[in-house]
């Protein structure tokens, strides 16, 4: 090859890199995350594994800094809360991509994916705890009508169901007893991978159904689905347990050096806490193999196949493409992976009941698609993502003990998203994307910088007694941020305390004030009048600041620079072009031609 | 040409021969149930009746439902969220009317907010006579509004009247008396009952009504209202249950309107935007009735409300009729229930607006070619549809609200109309109501047998599922031919 | 030698590749295709004509295997009944149809179009070389510019070779085409004609619905007319252009231009 050819491949590879940035970030972050955590010191630095060790070998300098920070300021909670919420992030990630394997790609919206994590949830329990089967085992009583004929034929049939659920159950039993021995305890990876394919083996049946229903009528026929299942399963007691759902009685990954690989030894009176660290690396491998076997059918052949369904099926029919099968297989594997989904959940909760049915996990990951961008694997990643942070990390705290706040969240980032990016994030414009991470950029400068001790207990003062916040506000913002100023002068951290040398969160403060002084006074009545605003409306008209605490109070000041700071962020360039353009006419930028 | 109309006919008819015939046999089925079942004619009896009101809550929600898909193509399914958005306006309009207006609770925020809160039905009134200055001329506006003071001053002469009535003689205590239940509640009801007439007006104007006929509705009305209320009729109440459905038909007007405008090409997306509306009217309305989480609901200053059976409907009463109990609230929706199928049926049949409805449901580019506005044309069937299914809130979301009255009773109801208009056939009005008597029906009779009743809430899910493996279409649905 | 003498000379006794015998469908009454009996010589070109309703889409329908007929039809390919089979078997058996209204997969580009008809039958064949079969599929049809470009901003004469293309992918015995000329401009048709003669002079039995007169009467070797439901004609364009019962059903008196 000549240069030329060498120069050409490069700028390929190049650009390859290039559109894949954000996988390549996201994944770096995933993987390196735990690092942050792992400082010395910390409670999850005991080494188990290969991966754990490699976790607690030592930090990472900037970002461990970054991550404390963020600690101090109060906007994350206690280091292990944190990785479970990362790796409840990872569940809804595998369950939201489930979702997007089917309907983004074959067209068959399916409004109950529910059903196929909640199914997985019970078998995965029962394989991993062994369910109580045999002689004893009668789902349905005798039902008694008091007209003879009836009756007997009733009791017929009712002892026929009996003896057919007894027959599937002995089965069923033998074959897993041959496969993996006579003890029922199966660890959690087994639970987890005979829960999916089960899970995969019902969805060709419901597969069947849908071949026969088209569009919104399929769609109608899978919101109740998940219904009748819970119909079904709160009814029969006797075989799927009492009605608020069973506790797993063990916790797969114990305090105890467990492996996902390793038979719990003995189930009953366990200390129930879970490693944190090993369940997130345990979701973080299963996450991983997910995604990518979902994206090695999604871009393949079978992936094509798939979408000239969604596109026309009759035409794709005439083509030669079997359009039956293919809508079972899509139905399956997507099943196989919300399977997966149910199964992790089940065991971060430790729990399994009728409500894993309910309709709001069907919706939930319905709308993380929709915001995310549907019809691509990440765009359900990043939905789930952005959503289950959202909810866990925020909206929990700031609006406590609200019933279903959940719903509040999703459905009105879903209207927004709707609204102005219709096909998600991940088809977001690039000035859209770029105003979404700017904007969270200024979020968090803005909420690290006037921090001072004065500041945050005069707010709460000022909320309790029902003052308006105005007055105290701008006096503090200005006293204080003239403190930090001075304190770094010093060499004194935000804390008070004297440090001798320039720690690394220095420099991320520096970086915040040039951010924000950069955009100066414009960026700062705008995120002033924003606090002031929301804060008032938060506290004093939906009375949430009653139970806050200084850590909730930051977190609501964080969603409200987000709220107002993406399309701060993205009208500001535009703004500052017509600026541009009416004071100093065209900008010579480097050849580069920037349209309007 | 008259050949094939021939043939269509005879096999059409041919065709829905055997589902009249098997639907006829499914009733005689019932029937046969109920007798064998219960040997006490008063159980019997209780079953039919609970039977017949339950269908007929069914029917109208199931109406509501099909109405806007079979008009606009749109399955909304936030049917539940103004389910439950007009039940609690009902709520929210009843427990303000029990609100003191005083001064003395002015001292904080929490009492400025109640005190404007009591001030709702001027509110109200001032609203309108804004809307109606911007709309209607001078002589137009002078003319509603006459009829709207009409009402109003009719009202309190009443109030006045009964008074007189009840003490027999015009004395100093007579008036005291009068003028204290005037400002309690007299005046507020009054008021409430002038907006009726305003709400009155204005959908009629909005339907393009001639507006002659608007002035003669207003007028007859506006004499009627005081009649009833001399009559003894629960003329406040209805009026605010008027109230109440109008709001949340305005709401579902204006959502169709603003919301739905970048989605309305596809199907899945209309059903996510309106699942989400109806996620974020449950969570809002969560947020403002128990802000504190829990099972409390706010307390307005002093006035603190409990939950259970709250009183959204004018009586607890129940009558004895043959020895079956039933509640009266029942016997008022079921027969509430039958004059608005009655006047949807003459709105969508007699009217120019409904015939433009139909025409818009068979062919929307045609029926757009020849000057129908399709946009308003959706707002309106939205409004409708909604209307409906707030109308069967406000009279029965008490007792037919399930698991409980809460804020997310509107699920199980979108439910209910989705299996009903699964069994019936998408697009048709009568096989909604045909199916939501037998599931009404079903439902009704399996939980009197007391071993399977705990079946009964899971049989219409099951019904919908043995439909969906026969006949994916309905009962009445057009079967879909491949298009090609 | 012109074009349509080489056609003729290669129909020397050729076997029957399609044969339909009293094929039905009605629809609620209305008996949309009415006991129709007609041949198909492999390697021919035929033309069916009609006025509109007379039921060649539902005809193109009940071979392709969109639509059942009634019972007691018999749709016999090379020998074989096909009632009842799905359009994909048929597909694989070498039956492929374009539709009366272009139906492209919108939202994918040019290139996969053609990838998905050429999926079912190279399931071991690596990725590279599927893609090099669809390449050639949209150079047949001259769309080989324009295969990265998104389906729906295609203008529609190219959608209308986009679906030949496809068609063409599934590599058929028996082609249908359903009005292959509507909307195209003159060089655009011409374009498609030469396409059919293409395929034809390959061995491929085509035939096609159309009502541009013109073009089909000079392009193809015989015509079936149907009217309401009915074979009322069949023949040479010659001879159908001067059967009274088609003159008056659907030709009108300018019947003689057409050929």
């Amino acid at each position: 090859m000549d240069r030329k050819q060498i120069a050409e491949k490069f700028e390929d590879v190049w650009d390859e890199i290039r559109s894949r940035s954000y996988y390549i970030v996201g994944v770096l972050l995933l993987v390196f995350f735990p690092f942050l955590l792992v400082t010395p010191g910390s409670i999850l630095s005991e080494p188990f594994s290969i991966l754990n060790s490699f976790y607690s070998g030592g930090s990472i300098p900037i970002l461990s800094d970054l991550f404390n920070l963020g600690q101090e300021i109060g906007l994350f909670g206690k280091n292990a809360y944190l990785l479970n919420i990362i790796a409840l992030c990872l569940i809804w990630a595998i369950f939201a991509a489930s979702w997007d394997f089917l309907s983004g790609y074959t067209g068959q919206v399916s409004f109950g994916h529910a059903i196929f994590w909640g199914f997985s949830a019970y078998v995965t329990f029962w394989v991993a705890t062994g369910v109580p089967i045999g002689i004893t085992f009668d789902p349905l009583d005798p039902i008694v009508l008091g007209i003879p004929i009836l009756d007997e034929i009733l009791g017929s049939l009712i002892f026929l169901i009996n003896a057919f659920i007894d027959f599937i159950f002995i089965i069923t039993n033998e074959i897993l007893v041959f496969i993996f021995g006579s003890n029922f305890m199966r660890p959690p990876l087994a639970a987890l991978v005979v829960g999916a394919f089960t899970s995969a083996i019902f969805a060709v049946g419901i597969g069947f159904i849908a071949l026969r229903v088209k569009g919104p009528y399929l769609a109608l026929v899978t919101l109740l689905l998940p219904l009748i299942a819970s119909q079904i399963v709160v009814i029969m007691t006797d075989l799927f347990g009492p009605k608020y759902g069973i506790p797993f009685i063990s916790g797969p990954f114990v305090v105890e050096r467990i492996s996902p690989f390793d038979l719990p030894p003995d189930l009953m009176g366990r200390a129930s806490e879970i490693n944190e660290l090993n369940f997130f690396i345990f979701v973080l491998v299963i996450f991983f193999i997910s995604v990518f076997l979902m994206m090695l059918v999604a871009y393949s052949r079978i992936g094509l196949a798939f979408q000239s369904i969604r596109e026309d099926e009759d035409a794709a029919e005439s083509l030669g493409i079997n359009v039956r099968f293919y809508k079972i297989l899509a139905f399956a594997g997507s099943a196989f992976f919300a399977g997966l989904a149910g199964g992790l959940f089940s065991q971060y909760l430790r729990f399994t009941g009728p409500s894993f049915f309910a309709s709001s996990f069907s919706f939930s990951i319905i709308i993380m698609c929709v915001i995310g961008g549907i019809g691509s694997i990440s765009g359900g990643v990043v939905g789930a993502f952005v959503l289950t942070i959202l909810l866990e990390l925020f909206l929990k705290d700031i609006f406590h003990g609200v019933q279903s706040l959940d719903l509040l969240g999703y459905g009105i980032l879903l209207i927004v998203t709707l609204r102005y990016m219709p096909f998600g994030l991940a088809r977001a414009s690039k000035d859209q994307k770029k105003a979404c991470i700017v904007g969270v950029l200024f979020a968090i400068s803005w909420t690290i910088i006037p921090i001072g001790e004065g500041w945050g207990t005069n707010i709460i003062a000022s909320l309790s007694s029902s003052l308006p916040l105005g007055t105290d506000v701008l006096s503090n913002i200005l006293s204080v941020s003239f403190e930090t100023l001075t304190s770094y002068m010093g060499k004194v951290d935000y804390m008070g305390q004297i440090t001798s040398s320039l720690s690394d969160g220095d420099i991320l403060m520096t970086l915040s004030f040039v951010l924000i002084f950069t955009f100066g006074l414009i960026a700062s009545v705008v995120f002033f009048f924003a606090e002031i605003i929301g804060l008032f409306f938060m506290g004093d008209i939906l009375g949430l600041s009653r139970s806050w605490t200084y850590e909730d109070l930051i977190k609501a000041k964080f969603l409200i620079y987000v709220a107002v700071g993406i399309p701060f962020a993205f009208y500001l360039p535009k703004a500052f072009k017509k600026v541009r353009l009416r004071f100093w006419g065209v900008w010579p930028s480097a050849g580069r031609y920037e349209p309007d | 040409m008259t050949k094939i109309t021939n043939s269509i006919s005879t096999d059409f008819l041919h065709r829905e021969k055997w589902i009249i015939l098997g639907i006829g046999s499914l009733f005689l089925t019932y029937i046969i149930l109920i007798l064998l079942v219960h040997d006490d004619s008063a159980l019997r009896l209780q079953v039919i009746l609970n039977g017949l009101v339950l269908s007929t809550i069914y029917s109208v929600i199931a109406l509501g439902f099909s109405l806007i898909y079979g008009i606009a193509k749109q399955l909304k399914l936030s049917l539940g969220g103004y389910y439950v958005l007009a039940a609690y306006i009902m709520f929210f309009f009843i427990e303000v009317k029990k609100i003191n207006t005083s001064f003395d609770n002015l001292g904080n925020i929490d009492g400025l907010v109640i005190f404007l809160m009591g001030l709702i039905p001027f509110f109200l009134i001032i609203m309108f006579a804004i809307i109606f200055w911007n709309i209607f001329n001078k002589h137009e506006f002078f003319y509603f509004s006459f009829a709207g003071i009409l009402t109003i001053t009719g009202y309190i002469l009443v109030l006045f009247i009964k008074k007189l009535v009840n003490e027999g003689e015009i004395t100093e205590g007579l008036f005291r008396a009068f003028i204290s239940e005037l400002l309690t509640w007299g005046l507020k009801d009054s008021l409430y009952a002038g907006t009726i007439i305003f709400i009155l007006i204005l959908t009629a104007w909005y339907l393009e009504f001639s507006i002659q006929r608007i002035y003669i509705l207003s007028y007859i009305l506006g004499i009627l209202i005081p009649i009833f209320f001399f009559l003894n009729l629960p003329v406040g109440y209805l009026s605010l249950m008027i109230l109440a459905v109008s709001l949340t038909s305005f709401v579902a007007m204006l959502s169709d309107r603003y919301l739905l405008e970048k989605v309305r090409k596809s199907h899945i997306n209309v059903m996510i935007m309106t699942f989400s509306l109806a996620l974020f009217l449950q969570s809002i309305i969560n947020l403002i009735y128990f802000p504190s989480g829990g099972t409390e609901l706010v307390s307005f200053g002093d006035l603190k409300i409990g939950i259970s059976f709250p009183p959204i409907v004018p009586t607890t009463k129940s009558l004895r009729i043959y020895g079956a109990i039933i509640m009266e609230v029942k016997v008022i929706a079921f027969f509430f229930v039958i004059f608005a199928v009655i006047l949807l049926y003459l709105f969508i049949w007699k009217t120019k607006i409904g015939m433009a409805l139909r025409a818009v449901s068979q062919d929307e580019e045609a029926a757009a070619l020849t000057g129908i506005d399709i946009r308003k044309t959706t707002a309106i069937v939205s409004a409708i549809g909604m209307g409906l299914i707030a109308f069967a809130a406000v009279l029965t979301s008490p007792f037919s609200a399930k698991p409980q009255w809460s804020p997310g009773m509107g699920w199980w109801i979108l439910i209910m109309a989705i299996a009903i208009v699964t069994l019936g056939g998408l697009g048709s009005l009568p096989g909604s109501i045909i199916s939501a008597f037998i599931i009404g029906f079903a439902e009704v009779i399996v939980s009197s047998i007391p071993d399977i009743s705990a079946f009964a809430s899971a049989i219409p899910l099951i019904i919908v599922l043995i439909v969906m493996i026969i006949k994916p279409e309905g009962l009445m649905g057009e079967k879909k031919e491949l298009e090609a | 030698m012109t074009i349509d003498t080489i056609s003729e000379s290669t129909q020397t006794s050729k076997h029957v590749i399609l044969k339909v015998s009293s094929l039905s469908k009605h629809f609620k009454g209305l008996k949309a295709v009415n006991n129709v009996n007609l041949s198909v010589k492999s390697g021919e070109l035929i033309g069916i004509i009609g006025p509109n309703g007379a039921g060649k889409t539902t005809f193109f329908n009940l071979i392709s295997g969109f639509l059942k007929p009634e019972k007691g039809s018999k749709i016999m390919f090379n020998g074989d009944n096909i009632v009842g089979k799905r359009p994909h078997k048929l597909a694989k058996l070498g039956i492929a149809r374009t539709f009366q209204l272009v139906r492209p997969f919108k939202f994918l580009n040019a290139l996969e179009n053609t990838t998905v008809p050429h999926i079912p039958k190279n399931t071991y064949v690596s990725s590279s070389v599927l893609k090099n079969k669809a390449t050639w599929s949209l150079i047949e049809v001259d769309l080989a510019e324009k295969k990265n470009y998104p389906a729906f901003i295609l203008p529609h004469g190219d959608l209308k070779r986009l679906d030949f293309a496809r068609s063409l992918a599934v590599q058929p015995q028996l082609l249908l085409l359903d009005e292959p000329f509507s909307g195209l401009s003159h060089e655009e048709a011409f374009r498609v004609e030469r396409l059919i003669r293409e395929s034809n002079n390959k061995g491929m039995t085509i035939i096609i619905v159309e009502h541009k007169l013109k073009i089909l009467m000079r392009l193809v070797q015989r015509v079936f007319v149907l009217h309401e439901g009915r074979l009322i004609g069949e023949g040479s364009p010659q001879e159908i252009s001067n059967n009274q019962e088609v003159i008056s059903a659907y030709l009108g008196s300018e019947a003689k231009e057409y050929v």
